[in-house]
């Protein structure tokens, strides 16, 4: 699904969803922690916060003009 | 002491024959001085002389002469090339590999390779490793390390984790049971005491 929206959106917007993936597989480590990883801290969210935020903005002004295929 | 042959592919001598010829092997296109290789691998430089009059004698790699300096590199045109290349990519790979992706990147202080990998680097028995964890202290920015660890994988072949933690945690927090674990277990160093200022 990541691939299908990110091939519709580049070029130009592709590399807004560049850190997608990575928040997923981290929300994913977080359900199942393993003591081998660190813990999230309150500095790793601020700093994804800003660009979950982008992604939101991003959608909202794709949505209307992305047709399904 | 006569060196024990290493945990990650005890059909070599040495960690050190291993990885000289994971960075000959893994980066074909360049070419490297024996001090160069020195420094790499943390071999000394008899070491990585007297193995390169090896390599060299087996054909497994080419040199030439540049003034004063021998310069290596893989021979990638032979038969064993390639069967070669991908154990290496899979046994003492991430020492070679991850250091160059790991370079470029802004705001890395110290990177390490944790977990089972440096486990058995360190001739700690155990299976084969699954993957490979790396901690990279500082403050590089996520996108960029995922990036590094999803090219690292395609190299390497099996799963590359990268976590984060900043300078004063690794520094300062002995409550964290992350850094106090990882403290007392074997750490590959990648890149040391590189100042980000």
């Amino acid at each position: 699904m990541l691939d299908a929206v990110t091939a519709q959106l580049d070029p130009p917007l592709g590399q807004a969803l560049r850190s997608f993936d990575r928040m997923r597989r981290r929300r994913n480590s977080a359900e199942y922690p393993r003591p081998e990883t660190p813990e999230i801290t309150s500095d790793d969210v601020m700093q994804d916060m800003e660009k979950a935020e982008q992604f939101i903005a991003l959608a909202a002004k794709v949505l209307d003009q992305m047709s399904p295929y | 002491m006569r060196e024990l042959p290493p945990l990650l592919l005890p059909l070599l001598r040495s960690n050190a024959v291993g990885e000289l010829l994971a960075w000959l092997y893994l980066h074909p296109e360049n070419e490297y001085s024996t001090t160069d290789l020195a420094r790499r691998t943390g071999a000394s430089q008899p070491t990585v002389s007297r193995e390169a009059d090896r390599f060299a004698a087996a054909g497994l790699t080419k040199e030439r002469r540049h003034g004063n300096l021998r310069l290596i590199r893989a021979d990638t045109d032979t038969i064993v090339a390639k069967p070669l290349t991908d154990l290496l990519a899979v046994t003492f790979g991430p020492a070679a590999v991850l250091p160059p992706l790991l370079q470029p990147i802004p705001g890395i202080e110290e990177a390490y390779i944790y977990g089972s990998w440096a486990a058995r680097h360190a001739n700690r028995p155990g299976p084969i490793p699954r993957d490979v964890d790396v901690l990279v202290v500082g403050s590089a920015d996520e996108d960029e390390l995922y990036d590094a660890a999803r090219e690292a994988e395609r190299i390497l072949g099996r799963e590359v984790n990268i976590s984060r933690i900043s300078s004063a945690s690794w520094a300062t927090d002995l409550e964290d049971p992350f850094v106090t674990s990882l403290r007392s277990k074997p750490l590959h160093p990648l890149i040391q005491n590189r100042s980000t200022t």
